[in-house]
């Protein structure tokens, strides 16, 4: 006979349930617990029980509604019933952030995962779909949308494709037939393949807790496209495709990233008060945190702090004083912005790459070379710099040439040397961008006019004009259409609409495809970039970029063209990361160890006119406000901050000043 | 142990295992997202399991120390169920692995079907919309109180009925 309930263990279960067992019973829910067996007993199997309850009775219910949602086929006539279903289904996409983990927790394996006809206690059901069989497993909450076109909302399915012939559902040309599968974070795709793919929401972490949805996709065997609002990204077997919101890695990559590029924007400014200023921030970063995998003790820790690595990538426990980071989570972050970066069909040329070159007497950790390999593609080229260090420097070069459509030359210059018998690796990171505004200047337009710098000096330089007066602008302007965001601010960086108040103002110039954009920050006066340059940081330019609106804009913008170059060793240690260049530990690079940095270059181009490269395109943005407010003059006419940032990912690819333009055509 | 064997195993005790997390987390968002996190580790470490016993009692162990990081990143001060009372508890969770969570889910819907429809009322306020005593008290205009003693009560006449139906076999260890 089984043991009794006791009556005040079953009432303190269903306190204990709701998080409502003030201490004193606790103290008596622990007393009973540890003294008797046969209550531990009872506990377990109300546990147990609840759980089974939850699943039994969300099942029915699901059934309820849905008589045939749990039937075997034929799903055809499951088809015209749900399809109706279809119109109330809001897919939430917008604000999604993907990511993709290169962990290998799934060897492939040709074996078939789940046979038919296996028994699988608590998923019995198996539906079959134009080749595919899907197995959902435990509770799964999904749908039919069209025989290849499945709804997940919660659960894991397996998905597999199955090569016998099904007379009921042939493929087409007995090609695989493309399965799809939707969950509120975005679209699994898979042709000929096997996965699992699981989704569910949970709290997070934050501090006023929230449900968040999370998607994950086990890819078994074959090639799994997960997309979201912000892309795709491709699972291979063995790996894990994740989609979440808010947590993303590339989130936390993108902020740490953004981070580092106001640190190490101040830091070159201060080092050069009144040049102009232009360099990548994404490729100093791509670079310095393939470097920073290998770094260990000190060195790492110094790194991550200078790369503004979040506390959430912060090891804790065994091993964490000399492996400090979780750096995953980062290159997981840099993989899925660098998948992003480098997608194929875009309005604009924009391409990231990453080499590493190694010397081929050393023996580098397959664990190093492997981490780099997929999030930065990043292979190991091998290099005899002991013996032909020169002609390494040129192929090296050369490399970053090609990668830049030969605006990057010299890279690492042959006086002073750099690359010499004693160098062991060279991190590169390239990154080239062209793109054609989303609203082009005239050529026809283009006038001298006078610059004034930030000592007053009066410089002629030829001025891009945008005439919103003029006939084909002002129809555009009729049809709703703004090509330009503006926003102006106050000294406390507050947004105003006064203009006597006006301290700066943002003009925001689209590219085509509005994906990228370029902002120009211009103080209202002609000394005023130093003050405006004090409170450039991550949070306070996402909060200025936010109240940027489309509006009608008068624009008055100088031709300009830059080149730039930089030793970044003394800007990185005045940062904090002196270790890596003195007493360095990087024996996550090398089996040898006794490595350090030896020299950090990187050079920079920008070149802005009326046009951009030759692909065109053109968006349309209507804007909501009833009345139209006055049009705004943005004449920069006088020194200014601008970057280049990727809206969707929030990424700043470039960022700099213009202090005194040349005046180049 | 191979894939195909151990993701069963993990399939089929995914109730039972839920349950356990959910023990110590009580929050079925938190247990569902460490069961699946439970899935990704263990299938990338299969060989390391000896048989099922094994696996579950590795998987319990995982989970416990998952959840507690859980609850230690989300703040929680302190658990209701002391370190030395989650230990004792292991013995009886590891008699369930041998029951078959088919067999008991039958046992409960017949059990259910005994209930009085009262009873069965606020058994699936609680279970089916997974509202909480003060929630369900609003929902029937009663009191907090008379709501937990209700649902113990129905609780209490659930266990017996499914403990009779159901005996429970010996700890494997």
């Amino acid at each position: 006979m089984p043991d009794p309930i006791n009556p005040r263990l079953a009432e303190l279960c269903q306190l204990f349930a709701d998080d409502a067992l003030d201490p004193s019973q606790e103290e008596e829910f622990n007393t009973l617990l540890r003294n008797d067996a046969s209550i531990r007993d009872a506990f377990v199997a109300y546990c147990v029980h609840s759980q089974l309850l939850k699943e039994m009775l969300k099942r029915d219910k699901a059934s309820d509604i849905e008589p045939s949602a749990k039937a075997t086929l034929p799903v055809q006539k499951q088809i015209s019933h749900r399809f109706v279903a279809l119109a109330s289904i809001a897919v939430i996409t917008a604000s999604l952030l993907v990511a993709v983990a290169v962990w290998h927790y799934w060897p492939a394996t040709p074996e078939t995962l789940i046979t038919e006809g296996d028994s699988r206690p608590e998923s019995p059901v198996e539906l079959v779909a134009a080749h595919w069989k899907i197995t959902p497993t435990g509770e799964a909450d999904y749908e039919f949308i069209e025989p290849t076109l499945v709804r997940l909302d919660r659960g894991e399915l397996f998905a597999e494709w199955i090569v016998g012939d099904d007379p009921d559902q042939p493929s087409r040309n007995g090609e695989p037939t493309e399965l799809r599968i939707t969950t509120t974070e975005g679209e699994v795709i898979a042709r000929d393949t096997r996965f699992i793919v699981g989704t569910h929401q949970t709290n997070s972490e934050e501090e006023k807790p929230m449900l968040r949805s999370l998607t994950r996709v086990f890819v078994l065997s074959g090639l799994v496209t997960l997309t979201t609002s912000l892309g795709s990204i491709e699972g291979t077997s063995g790996e894990l495709l994740a989609a979440e919101v808010d947590k993303a890695p590339s989130k936390l990559t993108m902020e740490a990233n953004s981070d580092f590029a106001w640190d190490l924007y101040a830091q070159i400014a201060k080092e050069d008060e009144d040049g102009n200023l232009f360099f990548s921030p994404y490729s100093i970063s791509s670079a310095l945190a393939m470097t920073m995998e290998g770094a260990r003790g000190r060195t790492a820790r110094e790194m991550g702090d200078v790369l503004q690595f979040p506390d959430a990538v912060r090891r804790i426990g065994v091993d964490d004083q000399r492996i400090p980071w979780e750096t995953a989570k980062i290159h997981t972050g840099m993989g899925a912005i660098n998948n992003r970066l480098n997608r194929a069909q875009k309005p604009y040329a924009l391409k990231v790459a990453n080499a590493l070159w190694g010397e081929q007497s050393s023996r580098w950790r397959p664990e190093f070379l492997k981490t780099l390999d997929e999030p930065y593609g990043a292979t190991l080229r091998k290099a005899d710099f002991v013996r032909s260090s020169e002609r390494e420097r040129q192929r090296i070069n050369q490399w970053v040439e090609d990668q830049t459509e030969q605006r990057i030359k010299e890279l690492l210059p042959k006086d002073p040397p750099v690359i010499t018998g004693n160098t062991r690796l060279v991190l590169t990171n390239a990154i080239y961008f062209k793109g054609n505004w989303s609203q082009r200047f005239d050529a026809k337009q283009t006038n001298d006019m006078q610059f004034t710098t930030a000592s007053g000096e009066k410089v002629t330089v030829p001025t891009m004009w945008f005439d919103p007066g003029n006939a084909d602008n002002k129809r555009n302007t009729l049809n709703g259409y703004f090509p330009f965001g503006y926003a102006a601010f106050d000294a406390q960086g507050k947004s105003t609409r006064n203009r006597g108040r006006t301290h700066f103002e943002i003009l925001e110039m689209p590219y085509a495809g509005n994906e990228l954009s370029m902002f120009v920050l211009l103080p209202t006066k002609h000394d005023g970039v130093p003050s405006l340059e004090q409170q450039l940081n991550r949070r306070n330019l996402e909060q200025w970029l936010s109240t940027v609106e489309k509006r009608e804009v008068e624009v008055y913008l100088p031709k300009f063209k830059m080149e730039t170059e930089f030793d970044l060793v003394p800007t990185l240690k005045a940062l904090g990361m002196r270790t890596a260049f003195d007493g360095a530990d990087f024996t996550g690079l090398c089996e040898s160890g006794g490595l350090s940095i030896s020299a950090v270059r990187h050079k920079a181009f920008v070149e802005v006119n009326e046009v951009g490269t030759e692909a065109a395109a053109a968006t349309a943005v209507v804007a909501a406000e009833s009345a139209p407010p006055p049009t705004r003059t943005f004449k920069a006419l006088r020194p200014f901050v601008f970057l280049i940032r990727d809206n969707t990912t929030g990424s700043i690819l470039f960022a700099g000043r213009m202090m005194k333009p040349t005046g180049e055509q | 142990m191979e894939h195909e064997a151990t993701l069963r195993i993990l399939v089929s005790d995914r109730a039972r295992l839920l349950a356990y997390v959910w023990s110590i987390v009580r929050d079925e968002h938190a247990a569902e997202d460490l069961y699946q996190e439970l899935l990704v580790v263990a299938m990338g470490r299969v060989e390391t399991f000896g048989d099922s016993v094994h696996l579950l009692k590795w998987s319990r162990v995982t989970l416990r120390n998952k959840a507690l990081e859980h609850l230690r990143r989300q703040r929680k001060a302190s658990l209701p169920m002391a370190g030395d009372v989650l230990d004792l508890l292991e013995d009886h969770w590891a008699e369930y692995d041998s029951l078959d969570s088919a067999e008991m889910t039958e046992a409960l819907r017949h059990c259910l079907s005994r209930l009085t429809s009262k009873a069965r009322q606020l058994v699936e306020l609680r279970y089916e919309q997974g509202l909480r005593g003060t929630e369900i008290a609003q929902a029937t205009d009663r009191k907090t109180h008379s709501i937990y003693v209700a649902l113990s009560r129905a609780y209490k006449t659930l266990g017996e009925c499914i403990g009779g139906r159901i005996p429970k076999e010996k700890p494997h260890a």
